[in-house]
């Protein structure tokens, strides 16, 4: 460790650190247990340091070696990239909350051979639920939504590359070694479809489908541009890089109305799970928090947290300078709405009567104090309600002293 | 949204769960309510209904078209009239101006308000000289999409009307005025107006000439819709707008060229169902009420002149500058919160005028209040000032003069003795050049029409904090008094410093097991009101922020309580002063007085009797310990009573502190709790918040308070059972108290007190209760589906006699 610690100038000390604490988040850098070398601490993830092995001996960097000039005029601009990376991933999460009825479209230019399985990918993912040939998001979907574009891009990508290893029959090295190359890419910077192998086009044109690469014709063939999404599989997290779809946009009231100044259906689609939607203007979405609706989240496994959280990561830059961003009455409410479905909970119980005689009601009662199921009883009608989980014992005790 | 009906369905039987608590209540005995519960109710459904409507039914009005540069643009409006206004933009004050003129305000928290365009809010800025083309073309230029056609469709058939014919009174006679003979002839055509036409002999026969006179130039209205688009002008902000052709449209709109105006005479007593019937709804030609004071050589001037040190806050001359737009004086509502100088205001008017005038209050104690501020602001004497009320029977001795009185005073049909049916004969007699009708809102329309019949008026102000009614009396005041001329936006004014800027608090104070276990009894229906005021959590949470305002912080405090078993005990508990209906007027006097000027007096408790007009201005603290169910207007009034500025800490506001505390003390788990959220909508609109806390006190802090032993407090239970039930009612009193305590003097009490079951809706919590109960008499052998009990079944239900 302290090894580690003296590798930055002080200067970079913090950069370093942040570093560290990426790959420990990414489990790329674990702690050791290693018998080779018993003095380590830390130590690379296996398959990691495999296939990084792998890919500094093997890789010939092919990287930005002989672009055409003609290739780079043609290759889409930013804004290009930018619309197609967020309409995939929109649509995407359109398909997943069940707005749109298909996921979003494979690209015309880089058709996959086999079709991306986006429903087992999700339901894989847990966010996605297929019983009955029906499609619903789950509670973890609700949840998913909420978070920032790099945790769903990780989330989801996760699973992907678990199943790229059954569909391609590629060992799991080398998807991650094309992905991983692929977050090293700068944004925009084109490279030839035709260098890749069949395995790595398959992944290619999956990719292009979730809106991180963005392919186009140009001497030479086709191309592929990776877009910011792309950029955000190396970055190791952090808003910025990844230039989260828009700014804030939602602004929250003392009187529980939500303005949300955006023209996204999949914006308006999110604040719907939690806010009740009065009316929608091309670029204004109107709500308002109501019990109604925010217990209806809280029950779909939201937290009241995860709401106020949501609303004030987006908050719209005029209010983003309040203090606090969400109004606390209305943080307030929202927790206490939460706290208000927890007050009762339910547990089945056993409701026993007509006893033969105030004896036998006598030593039930007593058995179910003993056993620590008693709830209530009542004497005089000779009544008496235990806990469900003792019922069998109950039974056979009343049975036997009969 | 099909894809998120899994998510619905679920959350679908927690909707379904709670929904008999509200039914129940809805269930309730019309019968047995008075006629506000009903109102209450009634608004209770809507909301109710609104609440339950599923997501699915929200408008989308996505297809309409943004303009190119609506980040310029102020705002939005909507298909079905609503327009939503963003506050930080550059220009929303002159949106906001123009918007109060021709929209209700729904909502105006911080940064987006809401509005909805109205027939009755178009009529009102028609009255005050905006005409349709305006209208549509200021809203088309500040709104960033573009205008619904049928927005402009409603705003011509709203506004096509508007304006033509007037109402003028000249000679002590009514006429119907226009520049248009034919609508004057359609109006005539109707039977109701036929009927209040007054003929003249030599006119038998000749319906269809009119009276003829010169109109009046109508420069000034030119103006007044000149400075609402040229404010517009100024804001370069919003680029490409086509400004000059909309101020030309406006000029050329509000500017008719001198002609002729025709006129017929109607019967007094008819003026109001004239106006009624031409209100939208019916011949849809609704009328202005103008007085051209200037020219009233009849009358006598009164010589009133505003002190020279007297200032105006800007939305004291705003609402002046509505009133008084084209030089003559119009009728109409001016609606400024508590505190925020609504008496100023009415003065203006007056000294504006110069005429006779006839204030209209509430009760006896503001007659004072208003003889002082008349005094205070002008420069008139005792002797042009008359009180008109039980105790106080003067008249001025001067030719003009000004006259205090109360509704009920004007209205009282009964017998007067000799004096006061002079006093009343000499104001029925005369000519009054503005009548001020203070607190409109709590007025019966009833007593208004009656009012109105007796007095004649060229000009009448309404004047109020609260037009929360959504009920028929707020449309009532539309043709009984006239359209709303201003409406000051709260939030503005707490900034500005105007009104005080109050901290409003809800705690929870859990119920104690003993009497939260009363609560629940059926038979303690009756008592659950007294039950959750005199919760013991409750008490010792008003002790406690007694002792911290009064010891700490050296503030003012009222206390309201509707309950007067609870008034009276917690006042005696703690060893306050408290007033309520029954107390008398001296009584009322020595203990205000006390509260104002002794130190050691820091605490008042108020009944009802202190929601309206009684004016408290050193008060800056408010606990409210019980309320009259979901009343909303009740909620914004007792805020009132601590809105008023405070001198002392003139610093303070600007820096955003709170230097008002609005307490609402509500004991959980009980209906309280839904009738507190129900109240503070109107507040809540406003742009308030209410904090919630929920653990106001700690262990130790109980200890050291009254009421922390259990057996205090099953003292105290045992005293509220065996309280009656008239004591455990809600004090009900006549809107306007004074006349009627007067007449009930001599034998019988003046509150009538209901039972609580009635106010709170218990009859309708119980009647399923009863059904059971009722039909438990003799056991069931049968299903309800007629089907023989099984042998099992018929035991149980046996054993439940």
């Amino acid at each position: 460790m302290s090894l580690l610690d003296s590798w930055p100038t002080p200067a970079a000390r913090a950069k370093h650190q942040a570093a560290l604490d990426r790959l420990r988040r990414l489990q790329l850098l674990l702690p050791a247990c290693s018998k080779e070398a018993p003095d380590a601490s830390l130590d690379l993830h296996p398959a990691f340091r495999e296939q990084l092995r792998w890919a500094v001996t093997t890789s010939q960097g092919k990287e930005g070696s002989g672009v055409p000039a003609a290739v780079l005029e043609a290759a889409p601009s930013r804004a290009d990239l930018d619309q197609h990376a967020s309409r995939q991933w929109e649509a995407l999460m359109l398909y997943l909350v069940g707005s749109a009825e298909q996921p979003p479209a494979a690209s015309p230019l880089l058709p996959p051979a086999v079709a991306l399985p986006l429903d087992e990918l999700l339901s894989a993912a847990g966010l996605l639920s297929l019983a009955q040939r029906e499609r619903s998001i789950t509670e973890q979907g609700f949840q998913f939504l909420l978070l920032d574009t790099y945790g769903q891009l990780w989330l989801l990508l996760r699973e992907y590359i678990a199943s790229a290893n059954a569909r391609f029959g590629e060992p799991l090295g080398e998807v991650l070694n094309f992905l991983l190359q692929l977050g090293f890419r700068e944004v925009g910077a084109p490279f030839a479809a035709s260098a890749l192998r069949p395995s790595e086009r398959g992944i290619a044109a999956d990719l292009a489908q979730l809106g991180l690469l963005l392919p186009f014709r140009a001497t030479g063939g086709m191309w592929l541009a990776p877009t910011r999404l792309a950029q955000a599989l190396a970055s190791g997290g952090g808003g910025e890089a990844v230039g989260e779809v828009s700014e804030g946009f939602i602004v929250v009231e003392t009187n529980y109305r939500v303005y949300a100044y955006t023209s996204s259906a999949l914006q308006a689609a999110i604040l719907r799970l939690f806010v009740r939607c009065e009316c929608v203007l091309p670029n204004l979405f109107v709500g308002v928090l109501t019990r109604e609706s925010v217990t209806g989240a809280l029950g779909c496994g939201l937290s009241a947290d995860q709401i106020v959280d949501f609303l004030r990561k987006h908050a719209h830059p005029h209010i983003a300078q309040r203090v606090p961003v969400v109004p606390e009455t209305v943080a307030d409410q929202i927790r206490l709405w939460q706290a208000d479905t927890r007050r009762v909970r339910q547990s089945r119980a056993y409701l026993y009567e007509a006893f033969d005689s105030p004896a036998a009601f006598a030593a039930a009662a007593a058995h179910a104090r003993a056993a620590g199921t008693w709830l209530w009883q009542d004497d005089a009608k000779g009544r008496l309600v235990a806990a469900y989980v003792g019922h069998d014992a109950m039974r056979a005790f009343i049975r036997a002293n009969r | 949204m099909a894809p998120l009906k899994a998510a619905k369905a679920k959350a679908e039987w927690k909707k379904r769960a709670r929904k008999p608590s509200s039914k129940v209540l809805l269930g309730a005995e019309p019968s047995e309510l008075g006629a506000d519960d009903l109102e209450e109710l009634a608004h209770d459904k809507d909301e109710y209904f609104r609440l339950g409507d599923v997501d699915e039914q929200f408008r989308d009005y996505a297809a309409l078209a943004l303009k190119g540069d609506h980040a310029n643009r102020p705002l939005w409006v909507c298909p079905d009239g609503r327009i939503f206004l963003e506050t930080f933009s550059p220009v929303y004050r002159q949106a906001y101006d123009f918007l109060i003129a021709i929209a209700e305000p729904v909502c105006r928290p911080e940064c987006v308000h809401e509005y909805v365009l109205t027939p009755h809010s178009l009529y009102a800025a028609v009255s005050v000289g905006l005409d349709t083309q305006t209208i549509i073309t200021v809203l088309n230029r500040l709104s960033k999409v573009a205008l619904p056609d049928e927005i402009r469709e409603f705003v011509r058939a709203s506004t096509g009307n508007y304006g033509k014919v007037k109402m003028v009174l000249q000679r002590n006679k009514f006429f119907v005025e226009s520049a248009y003979p034919k609508v004057l002839r359609k109006l005539l055509k109707d039977p109701t107006i036929q009927q209040a036409r007054v003929t003249d002999e030599d006119d038998e026969g000749l319906a269809g000439s009119f009276h003829r006179s010169a109109a009046l130039p109508d420069q000034a209205a030119a103006e007044l819709g000149n400075t609402d688009v040229g404010a517009e002008v100024d804001a370069d902000a919003a680029p490409g707008l086509d400004a000059g052709e909309a101020a030309a449209a406006a000029v050329a709109g509000a500017l008719h060229p001198e002609r002729e105006v025709h006129s017929f005479e109607i019967e007094p007593t008819q003026v109001e169902h004239v106006k009624a019937r031409c209100l939208p709804g019916g011949l849809n030609y609704p009328m202005l009420e103008e007085y051209d004071f200037r020219n009233d050589t009849i009358n006598p001037d009164l010589a009133i002149e505003l002190k020279p040190h007297v200032t105006h806050r800007p939305y004291q001359e705003k609402s002046m500058a509505k009133m008084f737009g084209n030089g003559r004086a119009r009728s109409g509502i001016i609606v400024l919160p508590c505190g925020a100088g609504k008496s100023l205001v009415g003065i203006t008017a007056a000294a504006r005028i110069r005429k006779s005038v006839l204030v209209l209050v509430t009760n006896s104690v503001s007659v004072d209040q208003w003889k002082h501020q008349f005094k205070l602001w002008t420069n008139l004497q005792d002797h042009q000032i008359s009180r008109f009320t039980s105790d106080q029977k003067e008249a001025f001795t001067t030719a003009a003069g000004v006259t205090i009185t109360t509704y009920t005073m004007i209205s009282y049909s009964g017998r007067r003795s000799d004096e006061s049916a002079k006093v009343m004969e000499e104001i029925a007699n005369r000519e009054w050049g503005l009548l001020l009708l203070d607190e409109v809102h709590v007025v019966p329309a009833q007593m208004f029409r009656k009012v109105i019949g007796i007095v004649k008026a060229h000009c009448k102000l309404g004047l109020t904090a609260t037009l929360v009614r959504e009920d028929e009396r707020i449309s009532d005041l539309n043709f009984l008094i006239g359209p709303k001329l201003y409406e000051a936006n709260w939030l503005d004014l707490t900034r500005a410093g105007h009104i005080a800027n109050v901290q409003c608090v809800e705690v929870w104070c859990p119920m104690t097991k003993a009497f939260y276990h009363e609560y629940l009894k059926k038979e303690n229906a009756a008592r659950r009101q007294l039950l959750y005021v005199m919760n013991p959590n409750k008490f010792q949470s008003c002790q406690f922020l007694i002792q911290y305002h009064e010891q700490v912080r050296g503030d003012k405090i009222i206390v309201f309580s509707d309950n007067i078993f609870a008034l009276r005990e917690y006042a005696q508990r703690l060893r306050k002063p408290f007033i309520y209906g029954g107390t008398s007027h001296q009584e009322r006097t020595r203990v205000l007085a006390a509260f104002k000027r002794n130190p050691e007096v820091s605490t008042v408790f108020l009944s009802k009797v202190g929601d309206n007009s009684i004016d408290i201005p050193e008060a800056n603290v408010l606990i409210q310990i019980s309320s009259h169910a979901g009343s909303r207007r009740q909620e914004a009034q007792r805020l009132g009573r601590i809105l008023r500025a405070k001198q002392a800490k003139p610093g303070a506001v600007g820096a955003g502190e709170f230097n008002a505390f609005f307490y609402t003390l509500v004991s959980r788990d009980t209906q309280e709790m839904f009738y507190s959220t129900k109240r503070q909508q109107f507040l809540i609109d406003q742009g308030y918040a209410f904090k919630v806390i929920t653990n106001l006190l700690d262990a130790t802090a109980r200890g050291e308070l009254q009421l922390s032993s259990e057996e205090d407090q099953l003292n105290l239970l045992a005293k509220v059972l065996s309280a009656g039930e008239e004591e455990a009612g809600v004090e009900v009193l006549a809107d306007a108290d004074d006349l009627a305590a007067k007449r009930s003097a001599g034998g019988g009490a003046v509150r009538t007190a209901g039972t609580l079951a009635a106010k709170s809706g218990a009859h309708g919590l119980t009647y399923l209760e009863y059904d059971t109960g009722a039909r438990a008499a003799k056991p069931r052998t049968l299903t309800k589906a007629g089907k023989p009990r099984h042998a099992l079944f018929r035991r149980r239900a046996q054993g439940k006699e």
